[in-house]
């Protein structure tokens, strides 16, 4: 009789709590989003099955022994320690792959939308300032929920292995839902900050762009980034490798690899690993509420910074540009730049915006990854 | 906030900032730069495609035109033994 009450005291029926319930309800939320709504599907539905399986008791699946006990760790606590907190390769492996499917030709036709990308990035600084002044933050993982402004899901964990582990979970969930939030996020914000003359303005088809141009630019941006922001070489190199392993055009099986079997392969151990630190004892805190307002509050001024970046700048152009591409400096590849393109298109069905949209998009990310760079060297050391 | 994280703070916003636009603007500048010199050197190469691609409206782009014909023709044969009866027969037509 004994034993069988021993074995019911270690179910995970007994050990169930409160906070697992609702962690589960979360994940079922995220897996209702992905299949039913198409909202992220590759990212929300990992990570809700990697909530699940977080929250399921005595499983033991993310948990990292550091003594090298044989069977003692979990395979979700073996890749979050191998591939973020300790190796930190994950991120950039993303990076690799997002390079081989990113085009700079609409940065190289008109290269005045890389500032777009640097005026977005005032959502960091604001979340950063949000942060230290509850007091509940110190600097480290002030940064790193400044850094879900970029709107860039791998920089966010990236910097949070390096500065803040503790929080990547919760970072890393609230970057990618905001992310695929955008669609809620930043319309209001848009109609808000720019009038409907601004919103009218068409802009000329960009021009063509050579291959010398598309195979010089990623090699002198990368020299340039990392040479004066080493830290962010990480992220920033792997871009660009990707990028040149699409537009030599000679290794049409590297670049392949890169953006499909190696992408989706890193996705799959990113993902279930992110949602695997979402357990309830580390969520349910108030801490968290704050995580996720400040994120909020991030993405809304990024979005903010990018429009009046180019309001700003139309002060000083002959050709004006159209305010709402300005928007799609938080990064969010590609969704903010097709949210500038339909918003636009509403306001004038003349107006095409997309290729003008993904400029900024792309400056976005070479942007929050210096930013990210930037903090690392200055508080990671 | 104490007096010390608010200087942290200011400096790594003042030298995250201004550090990013500083990296952004450079390199729209070096864009602009590549820009131009792509554009100069796509503005020269239509004059040798003329050259290529010659209407042969004048007796001189005729003469030039029937020469460059030949030229490729024989460079479409060059592999073929010129012993071989068949191909003065193919060179012919």
């Amino acid at each position: 009789m004994n034993e069988i009450v021993d074995y019911l005291r270690e179910t995970g029926v007994s050990n169930l709590t409160l906070g697992n319930a609702i962690l589960f309800l979360v994940g079922i939320g995220f897996i209702y989003c992905a299949v039913a709504k198409k909202m992220e599907p590759y990212v929300l539905l990992p990570i809700g099955l990697g909530i699940i399986i977080a929250n399921l008791p005595m499983t033991g699946l993310s948990v990292f022994d550091p003594s090298g006990s044989i069977q003692g760790s979990g395979i979700l606590g073996v890749i979050f320690h191998y591939g973020l907190s300790y190796w930190n390769i994950l991120p950039p492996l993303i990076f690799l792959g997002l390079g081989a499917m990113t085009d700079f030709g609409p940065i190289i036709a008109n290269p005045k939308t890389l500032i777009l990308g640097g005026a977005a990035q005032i959502g960091i600084f604001v979340a950063f300032w949000g942060a230290l002044s509850t007091g509940w933050f110190d600097i480290n993982e002030a940064i790193v929920i400044g850094i879900i402004g970029g709107a860039d899901g791998p920089t966010t964990i990236f910097t949070s292995a390096k500065l803040a582990p503790h929080m990547l979970g919760i970072t890393a969930v609230v970057a990618y839902s905001y992310m695929a939030g955008v669609v809620f996020i930043q319309p209001p914000l848009m109609k808000l900050f720019t009038t409907k003359n601004e919103r009218e303005i068409l802009m000329k088809p960009s021009r063509k762009v050579s291959r010398f141009e598309k195979l010089i630019f990623p090699m002198i941006t990368m020299v340039c980034i990392v040479l004066l922001v080493p830290e962010s070489a990480p992220l920033v190199t792997m871009f660009m490798i990707g990028n040149l392993f699409k537009e030599t055009g000679v290794v049409p099986k590297l670049m392949n690899a890169a953006s499909n079997e190696l992408l989706n392969v890193v996705t799959i151990f990113l993902m279930l690993t992110v949602g695997a630190q979402l357990s309830a004892n580390l969520v349910l805190e108030p801490k968290t509420l704050a995580i996720l307002a400040l994120g909020l509050v991030a993405f809304a001024c990024g979005t903010i910074g990018g429009l009046l970046g180019a309001k700003i700048m139309n002060l000083f152009l002959k050709e004006k540009i159209n305010p709402l591409i300005g928007s799609a400096g938080v990064s969010a590849v590609p969704m903010a730049a097709r949210l500038s393109h339909l918003i636009g298109q509403k306001a004038n069905p003349d107006n095409f915006l997309l290729p003008h949209a993904m400029g900024p998009n792309i400056a976005g990310v070479i942007g929050s990854a210096v930013v990210a760079g930037i903090f690392i060297t200055l508080v990671g050391n | 906030m104490t007096n010390e994280i608010i200087t942290e703070g200011l400096t790594l916003t003042l030298v995250g900032f201004f550090t990013v636009i500083g990296i952004l603007v450079f390199l729209m500048g070096i864009t602009f730069s590549i820009g131009k010199v792509a554009n100069r050197k796509s503005q020269s190469k239509p004059a040798e495609n003329i050259m290529d691609q010659s209407p042969a409206s004048s007796l001189q782009d005729t003469e030039l035109a029937a020469i460059m014909g030949v030229s490729i023709l024989l460079k479409q044969h060059s592999s073929i033994d010129t012993n071989n009866p068949k191909t003065h027969e193919d060179l012919d037509e």
